[in-house]
């Protein structure tokens, strides 16, 4: 997987995602991931519409990053989920927990609202 | 068609390549290849994880067998770790907040809503599981 940062502003950055969210390519980004969640007190949107496929260690890495941003009042909006890895988060229930939007100035307008 | 895997999580990277050649040979739709990949990865990983606690882990083998019979795709798992019947694992249901998300756990719920019907057996010290899913619906 790969892991691409835009920072938007001084309050928000964009994680931009590429690739297969299995164990593989989690493992590739899981760090760099929560690093960057870390680093900063910005909000996180979460570009996934690279992104294929997502298995529950994927999910995992996005809960994970997303307590520890609500932790710093801090939000994570998900935006461009392909249709079947919208199903597989909707179905694991995280799309009711974690916002997700179609596109990123839905989720810039969420983030606002 | 098959696959053998050693219980070595660098193994997983295989199981991808694997699907997509099953999937080109057998004709599945986009659908199933989507939700059998999900339960392989699901299935496969949790049994490395925590099926190999008591025995070597370097000794470790999984077997996938794949067949299409339309309507179809039927998946059998074998492998030699401890007992573990997934089928008696209970559902802790939905989250309603982030607060309340439980980290992983999530695996086995998933693979039972991706797949038509599951079935376990124990036998001569090897775990037999075999996942059903529909080439017919989206």
């Amino acid at each position: 997987m790969e892991l691409n940062l835009e920072n938007l502003n001084d309050s928000t950055k964009v994680i931009i995602l590429t690739g297969r969210m299995d164990f593989t390519g989690t493992q590739e980004i899981d760090m760099k991931f929560t690093g960057h969640t870390a680093s900063s007190n910005q909000h996180v949107l979460v570009d996934m519409s690279g992104v294929e496929f997502v298995a529950s260690i994927g999910i995992r890495t996005l809960v994970t990053n997303a307590k520890a941003l609500k932790l710093k009042d801090r939000k994570m909006i998900l935006f461009g989920l392909q249709d079947n890895v919208a199903k597989v988060l909707d179905t694991a229930g995280i799309t009711a927990i974690i916002p997700a939007c179609g596109t990123r100035e839905e989720a810039l307008q969420k983030l606002e609202g | 068609m098959e696959l053998d895997l050693k219980a070595q999580f660098q193994e997983m990277e295989r199981i991808h390549p694997w699907l997509m050649e099953a999937a080109e040979k057998y004709q599945l739709p986009e659908q199933t290849i989507s939700s059998l990949n999900l339960c392989l990865e699901e299935i496969i990983l949790n049994t490395m994880k925590y099926g190999y606690e008591s025995s070597h882990l370097d000794c470790g083998m999984i077997h996938v067998r794949l067949r299409s019979e339309p309507p179809r795709a039927i998946v059998e798992i074998t492998d030699n770790a401890d007992p573990f019947n997934p089928l008696e694992y209970r559902d802790r249901g939905q989250a309603a907040s982030l607060d309340e998300t439980e980290v992983g756990g999530l695996g086995i719920n998933l693979v039972r809503r991706f797949s038509e019907s599951m079935d376990y057996r124990r036998r001569d010290n090897h775990n037999w599981l075999q996942v059903v899913f529909r080439t017919d619906q989206e």
